[in-house]
């Protein structure tokens, strides 16, 4: 899947999650931007980021995020590896 | 040894730094070793025993940790033990030194059991610190980070003495890297000079703000029921005001002399008091103490709910939790597990308990608002009114977080409830004390001065030590409130891992110029001038 595409997608679960249509997301957003983005709604981002595309995060890998694109290159490796 | 002593500063933080820099000709290894060493000395210091129950607990994790490391890719059980055994290991020594005095006395009280074991023994300094350090690095072990580290490197990861004692509270991976870097180690005098202006400011906030304010809280919280509304509130806001500028004081001391060895720590207290939510607020008190909590308590819990609800095929978007069932599961639960255990890690006593309950609440009411209260849109806001809600906000966090340090404060939950009693006005009101030269200033505003003393808001109370100047607190709050934290002071050389939010204006941002070494100068003469009175710092006893 192209880099495009997985944001796309992931934009629509972090507005769903954050109940925010009109929220837009680049690869340097941070959680800090949005406000509504806490700890809460952020192991929501990444249950509903597991169940969308079939993968599992751990526990250091959800901390060490910085940005909106590293949370895209982390989905992006995981799909290689489930598809390797 | 604490940081703001003569014995610090000039003998062990020279001779720490001079061998450093000889280590460094060396080798990066020589230095690590080097930074090993002195802080065990620095430890020594306080009590040599414990320097072997410190390097046994360092043995145990590495040996533990390299164990989860070899493990890290396969998805065996095997490595769910090891982790368990080592979380026990290292929780075992914690529970004795600090909570199996205060159980043994509880069930004595009780009557559980009739004997008086009379059990005493001295918490060694920093363990609860050392111990999350570790825990964490177990953790981080398991999911295979930090396999470059090697013993000595962790040996300085653990000890390195601007953290050992009271935090921040570090992750492997953020200072593994730098210890691994040679660059790390090349002394520059810009990391010096940055180093030592960070160092300066936390240490003229704990000597200058925090440690004259010790006395006067001392007083107030050995009665208190005693004390009519306004007395209470000077004592409950003296403590909030010392704990902040004690801790952050020693958080920006900690990150100066980090950098001043060329390591960058992040970032502990980001101005916590200018916080407009609860939530906010534990994003900036203690931060890495929230990170800690977030990444080993909250998120597994949450994660764990979570995935149990979709699994079930409930949702767990925003709008499935505006159900009852989905905010007791998603919201609730986590945040009372997670708050409670960090309330009573903060000591055996129920009024940490009763901390912890509270900011729980606090928490979750917080959520409620965020998901069932009015939506309220700032754009179109007059200025004013924006900044209105916004101070409101600011003020609601403030009295909230105050109302629960007086609980973190007394020496007992009755204690607490007299002094929470008084602030809320049930032991009577009185007037604020104000010194007898404001008021005779105040006599010369004609009708103010009139009206102000016959509604006996206030009185001409000469003020004694025993209460806290309202000039002296007001101060303070101008500090916290209006002017920029330490990070945004010194931005522009960020000495710092986390990012800094918000900008201080340009003439109160640090340069390496004249003007602020003479302003930094006076700050460091005005502290040193007065050691005297300094404390041991309020964390050291957690």
């Amino acid at each position: 899947m192209e880099s495009r595409k997985i944001l796309e997608q992931l934009t629509a679960i972090i507005r769903d999650a954050l109940d925010d249509q009109t929220l837009v997301l680049t690869p340097e957003t941070t959680a800090a931007d949005v406000p509504a983005w806490d700890s809460l709604a952020h192991i929501n981002i990444v249950v509903g980021t597991e169940m969308a595309f079939g993968i599992k995060f751990k526990t250091a890998e959800l901390e060490q995020l910085r940005n909106v694109g590293e949370f895209l290159s982390l989905i992006e490796q995981k799909l290689k590896a489930n598809q390797g | 040894m604490v940081f703001s002593s003569y014995p610090f500063l000039f003998l062990f933080l020279p001779i720490a730094f001079v061998g450093y820099c000889l280590a460094a000709r060396f080798g990066a290894t020589y230095a690590v070793g080097w930074l090993t060493l002195s802080s065990l000395g620095f430890y020594a210091v306080w009590n040599p025993v414990f320097v072997i129950f410190l390097l046994c607990s360092i043995a145990f994790n590495y040996t533990i940790g390299r164990a989860l490391l070899a493990r890290a890719h396969d998805d065996s059980r095997s490595s769910n033990w090891l982790l368990a055994l080592g979380v026990v290991g290292n929780l075992l020594p914690l529970a004795y030194f600090k909570y199996l005095g205060a159980l043994l006395s509880f069930a004595q009280h009780v009557s559980l059991i009739s004997r008086d074991f009379d059990f005493k023994v001295i918490l060694p300094l920093g363990i609860s610190f050392f111990t999350f350090t570790q825990i964490g690095y177990l953790v981080d072990c398991q999911e295979g980070e930090g396999k470059e580290i090697d013993l000595v490197r962790y040996s300085a990861f653990v000890t390195f003495f601007p953290h050992l004692i009271a935090g921040p509270i570090l992750h492997i991976r953020e200072i593994g890297p730098q210890l691994l870097n040679s660059e790390t180690f090349r002394i520059r005098w810009r990391n010096v000079a940055v180093g030592l202006s960070f160092f300066i400011i936390g240490l003229s906030k704990k000597v200058l703000l925090a440690d004259s304010l010790a006395e006067v809280v001392k007083i107030g919280f050995a009665h208190p029921g005693d004390f009519r509304m306004c007395t209470s509130w000077l004592y409950a806001l003296a403590y909030a005001l010392q704990l902040y500028f004690d801790f952050s004081g020693y958080s920006d001391m900690a990150i100066g002399l980090a950098a001043m060895f060329g390591i960058r720590f992040p970032i502990n207290f980001d101005s916590p008091y200018k916080s407009t939510s609860m939530i906010d607020y534990w994003q900036r008190f203690h931060a890495t103490l929230t990170r800690y909590l977030t990444l080993l308590l909250y998120n597994p819990v949450a994660l764990r709910v979570q995935r149990r609800r979709m699994a079930a095929g409930l949702g767990v978007s925003r709008r499935d939790q505006r159900t009852l069932s989905g905010f007791a599961s998603l919201v609730v639960v986590p945040v009372f597990f997670t708050m409670t255990l960090a309330g009573i890690w903060h000591g055996a006593g129920f009024q940490f308990l009763l901390f912890g309950l509270m900011h729980a609440a606090y928490l979750t009411v917080n959520h409620a608002w965020r998901m069932f209260g009015p939506k309220l849109n700032k754009d179109g806001l007059n200025r004013w009114v924006a900044a209105g809600v916004t101070g409101s906000k600011v003020l609601l966090t403030f009295v909230a977080a105050v109302a629960a340090m007086v609980v973190f404060r007394a020496s007992s939950v009755s204690d607490a409830m007299g002094m929470l009693a008084g602030m809320v006005g049930m032991h009577g009101f009185d007037a604020i004390p104000v010194p007898s030269t404001a008021m005779s200033v105040l006599q010369h505003l004609g009708p103010i001065s009139t009206f102000l003393t016959r509604t006996h808001h206030v009185l001409a109370v000469p003020i004694d030590d025993s209460i806290p100047a309202p000039a002296s607190l007001a101060l303070r709050l101008f500090i916290v409130w209006a002017l920029p934290n330490s990070q945004q002071i010194m931005a522009k050389f960020s000495p710092t891992l986390t990012a800094i939010r918000g900008a201080a204006p340009v003439w109160l941002t640090w340069q390496p110029t004249v003007r602020w070494a003479l302003v930094f100068g006076v700050l460091l003469a005005a502290s040193l001038m007065s050691f005297q009175q300094t404390k041991v710092f309020l964390y050291f006893q957690f």
